[in-house]
């Protein structure tokens, strides 16, 4: 009984891991799917066509939100990662108010944050721009990178700089050969997260961009919020695949033997 | 200079080693923490603020109503069906996927930790449904488990359910159910990845001697893994719980119009035509932020009580 | 000689302005004043270059292909970049305007031109916030019927030259034919007695919704026995007891509904998923025209019909207007006079867009074409569904209304 108990339970995890999975590719490949028929009665690939299609919304839904997801990534993962070398090797004054205020976000719904700010977002007209909506999408991701990044180097062993200094390297030498490297995978989980929380923030571009932004999930909801589940498939099978390839890339960074989420573990 | 055999041995007994070294003073360091304290002062505490301010009546949108400056939004706010239905809902939702995705991500992350075989296999599994948007979660588990579901489709088939009414209502539903299966599917593998990073790590070595020691599995569990773990548990579940109780997406696919979580009620009030529902919009936000607070306040203070034990 | 050649240029400046008074004289034949010709090309000269952000729900497929496409290259060739925002709710839009009056910002805003009607014009005619006195001056203005009511007043407010009509959209029931029999959508007590001998497969979305309101809206006029007395102005008197009857009415009728009224789908998106996965068969829609639409992709079944009771449906026309701090008012004028040409209306009840034509297509070049048209299986003519049409209220007894139902209905 023992024994089967352990692979039952994780088999019963990975099945549910990719079930819900297999209604949305159905659907994406349907021409009607009436009920009670167990599959569609035929198939299409209109969802595709029209969600491949170069002047059609998916499209440029896929390239407004890889502009966005990308500059927030790099930006969250540049100021992030400096903050969270701070919390983890200085002390300096106000500096729990300094943590503080990165965890907050984590804390207080951003549909509150943001519904506060957008009358100051149209006064200086930041509002409906994509630049208003990158800079709205920093109050969720910058915490995130600043908590591994301070996991990261927390266990960042400082002798390594210092043998570099020592040895004659200018300070940005050190940082480009001996930190960075030994960071990298840190940055690249803050990165993943980053890029991952900008490229699904729905709420957030709504309130900021006002539907003149079209992100992909703008395109998603507006999708689901019309009758066609043939399109809403489609659509959101394009809408996991960048974020898939970027796990692709970094995933072994993610549970690792030096793994940097253990950072999100000192809330 | 590769890290991957110089830091990884050494990392485990690094841990501790910057409290040997102790925090370092020193004034550049105001540098590195400068535009973060920008962008999050300004964005997050300004829009904060601001929305409070707005639900004290400040920068009212409607012409002479400059006067109205008081706690009138939050009386409003109270005496709305909506918001209390919608705040009894919100409770429900996030405190139970809360709980049970951190049973559940327990289990199985020690589950793989115990596992020999296919365990990074076990292990890239789990962390396939980080990067999936919370919209398309939420739009695989409509489809999958609405009454013209996949599912329904399948017991209906066999003659378990008779049409799509006789499948039960576990989406669009009053309880719920279709909100917290939604929040489980993305918060159990996310916290799996952090459970299953803390026990990679130095507690291994623990582990290993306790176990020469001749401890059980079932003893070393209990005071030597959960101890050291605790703290990654911990600040998952903040995590998870302050998500699930602010998020907006997963409710409105998946909930009900009415009731329906606080966000979304906030949501409605913030866009509804009367421009009189703004300040109470805002006043909902500031409830919901300080409800979460405090809860993880108290969620804090009493854990930390049990971990002294 | 000189005044030989001053009276030559005299002549040839009285048959200069022949044209501008045959122009004006013509139009002013069906009771409008259009824009001049000079005051027009200096419209389209200034229109040339800009870009258009046309803000509009956007949960209707067959609307965004129309506009993008067939719309949007039609504008350019006067120049001018038609960009389509899409929303989940025409409020949406109407605040965002509200937001940038109450920010001070009077120029440059974000929005060019707003689809509408209804509350939502009435909120922004009581803020200010439309731009006026141009709706009716449009060259393609000539073909609509400004003396009607129904086109010179929105939901009962005047229009007074702020919008400029788009479609005309008259609600019908679209069901199933292969559960629900042709007897029973002849009249609405025929349909409203199969509904509750046949449990679970009709139902409505919970109001604020644009299509959950007129559903809403059409039972309250059927339970207080029709609507003459709510055509006037808002009085509570009489509202409250002819609200006590629709939920005492609309109670009794909930166990019939899908999941027995527990619940109601959140949007008109919502309910159409629901019958095309077949949990429901019939429902009412302001869009019902456009259903065949969703026949031929395969989405909705071929036994698809549309029907009209024979106590009438509730129908209206939806404008577009410009709001006050628009940029691109020109180019939005422009945009709009496409949309009520002749070509562009017939156009938009062929691809089952949104209903049927909002200028009158006979007095138009197109007037055979226009009545020779085919009819799907699965739709009707808009004749059918324009019979006997029941009326809009003014937004006070909407309003009024949609409350009513939340408190007593919804919230119960």
């Amino acid at each position: 009984m023992k024994v089967i108990f352990r692979p039952l339970f994780l088999g019963l995890f990975v099945f549910s891991v990719f079930f819900p999975f297999l209604s949305i590719i159905i659907w994406s490949i349907a021409a009607g799917w009436r009920f009670p028929d167990l599959l569609p009665e035929r198939y299409s690939m209109r969802g595709y066509s029209i969600a491949f299609d170069p002047n059609g919304d998916i499209v440029r839904g896929v390239i407004t939100s890889t502009i966005i997801a990308l500059i927030v990534g790099v930006i969250a993962t540049v100021i992030g990662s400096a903050a969270g070398r701070a919390i983890a090797m200085y002390n300096f004054k106000m500096k729990k108010a300094f943590q503080f205020l990165v965890l907050a976000p984590l804390i207080v719904p951003g549909l509150a944050v943001t519904m506060g700010i957008q009358i100051l977002f149209i006064k200086y007209g930041l509002s409906d721009t994509v630049r208003g909506v990158i800079l709205a999408h920093l109050i969720p991701t910058v915490p995130y990178v600043v908590m591994i990044m301070s996991g990261t180097f927390a266990n960042f062993d400082r002798s390594y700089e210092e043998q570099g200094q020592v040895l004659g390297a200018s300070r940005l030498t050190v940082m480009r050969k001996v930190t960075l490297p030994m960071v990298l995978p840190g940055l690249a989980v803050s990165f993943l997260f980053a890029f991952v929380i900008s490229w699904s923030e729905y709420i957030l571009t709504l309130l900021v961009g006002g539907a003149a932004v079209k992100t992909l999930p703008m395109v998603l909801f507006a999708f689901l919020r019309g009758s066609d589940l043939t399109l809403v498939g489609a659509a959101s099978i394009v809408f996991m695949i960048p974020p898939l390839i970027l796990l692709r890339f970094t995933s072994k960074h993610l549970v690792g033997r030096t793994s940097s989420v253990t950072g999100l573990g000192s809330v | 200079m590769t890290n991957k055999n110089i830091t990884a041995p050494t990392s485990m007994f690094k841990v501790k080693s910057r409290a040997s070294k102790g925090k370092l003073k020193e004034r550049n360091v105001i540098w590195l923490v400068l535009p973060t304290a920008l962008v999050l002062t300004t964005l997050f505490a300004g829009g904060f603020i601001f929305g409070i301010l707005q639900s004290l009546g400040f920068f009212s949108v409607i012409a002479g109503d400059e006067e109205k400056i008081g706690f009138e939004a939050y009386l409003n706010a109270f005496q709305n069906e909506t918001v209390r239905a919608g705040i009894i809902l919100t409770f429900r939702v996030a405190i139970l996927s809360t709980f049970f995705s951190t049973i559940i991500a327990l289990a199985i992350s020690l589950m793989i930790s115990r596992t020999k075989r296919f365990q990074s296999a076990l292990i890239a599994i789990t962390q396939f449904n980080i990067p999936i948007p919370h919209v398309v979660a939420a739009t695989g588990i409509l489809l999958t488990f609405s009454q013209s579901g996949i599912i329904s489709r399948l017991t209906n088939h066999f003659g378990i359910t008779d049409g799509s009414s006789g499948f039960p209502i576990v989406t669009n539903d009053p309880f719920g159910y279709g909100i917290i299966m939604s929040y489980l599917w993305k918060e159990v593998p996310f916290l799996c990845i952090l459970i299953l990073s803390a026990l990679r790590g130095p507690v291994t070595n623990l582990d290993e001697t306790a176990k020469t020691l001749g401890a059980s599995y079932r003893f070393r569990l209990r005071k030597v893994i959960l101890p050291y773990i605790f703290p990654s548990i911990l600040s998952g579940t903040i995590i998870v719980f302050a998500f699930s109780f602010g998020s907006y997406e997963v409710p409105y696919i998946l909930g009900q119009p009415y009731p329906s979580t606080v966000s979304v009620v906030a949501y409605q009030l913030y866009t509804n035509r009367d421009l009189a529902n703004r300040p109470t919009a805002m006043a909902l936000a500031t409830i919901t932020s300080v409800v979460i607070g405090l809860l993880v306040y108290a969620y804090m203070k009493l854990t930390q009580q049990e971990g002294r034990k | 000689m000189k005044f030989k050649l001053l009276r030559k240029l005299l002549v040839v400046m009285l048959v200069a302005t022949i044209p501008g008074i045959i122009a004006t004289a013509s139009s002013s034949a069906i009771g409008t004043t259009t824009y001049t010709s000079p005051e027009w090309k200096k419209i389209l000269k200034e229109a040339k270059g800009q870009t258009v952000n046309w803000y509009m729900w956007g949960g209707g497929a067959n609307i965004n292909t129309y506009v993008n496409e067939y719309i949007g290259a039609e504008a350019k060739k006067y120049g001018v970049t038609l960009n389509q925002v899409k929303l989940n709710g025409t409020a949406e839009a109407v605040n965002k305007v509200l937001g940038e009056k109450q920010a001070g910002k009077n120029t440059g805003g974000a929005v060019d031109m707003i689809w509408i009607n209804g509350e939502n014009f009435a909120t922004g005619v009581q803020a200010k916030i439309w731009y006026c006195d141009w709706a009716t001056k449009l060259p393609n203005a000539k073909y609509v019927d400004w003396t009607s009511s129904s086109v010179n007043s929105d939901f009962g407010l005047p229009v007074n030259g702020c919008e400029a009509p788009w479609a005309t959209a008259s609600s019908g029931l679209v069901y199933d034919s292969k559960v629900v029999p042709k007897s029973a959508v002849a009249t609405l007590d025929g349909f409203v007695a199969w509904v509750k001998a046949n449990p679970g497969k009709f139902t409505y979305p919970a109001p604020p919704d644009f299509n959950g309101s007129m559903t809403v809206r059409r039972l309250f006029y059927y339970a207080n026995g029709g609507y003459s007395n709510f055509l006037g102005t808002y009085d509570a008197a009489t509202f409250t007891p002819a609200m006590a009857k629709t939920a005492t009415f609309l109670n009794s009728l909930e166990p019939s509904l899908w999941r027995k009224g527990a619940t109601y789908p959140a949007n008109i998106g919502d309910l159409e998923k629901l019958y095309a996965s077949g949990e429901v068969s019939a429902y009412f829609n302001y869009g019902a025209l456009s259903s065949f639409a969703n026949v031929q992709t395969g989405l909705f079944p071929t036994s698809t019909r549309v029907a009209a009771f024979k106590e009438g449906m509730i129908g209206n026309i939806s404008y577009v207007t410009i709001p006050y701090n628009s940029p691109n008012k020109a180019g939005a004028q422009v945009i709009a006079n496409i949309m009520q040409s002749p070509a562009a209306q017939m156009k938009m009840q062929v691809d089952g867009v949104i209903g049927s034509p909002a200028i009158v297509m006979n007095k138009t070049p197109l007037s055979s074409q226009y009545r020779s048209l085919p009819i799907h299986p699965s739709s009707t003519s808009p004749a059918t569904l324009a019979k006997n049409a029941n009326p809009e209220l003014t937004s006070a007894w909407l309003k009024a209304i949609d409350a009513g139902w939340i408190k007593d209905v919804q919230q119960k």
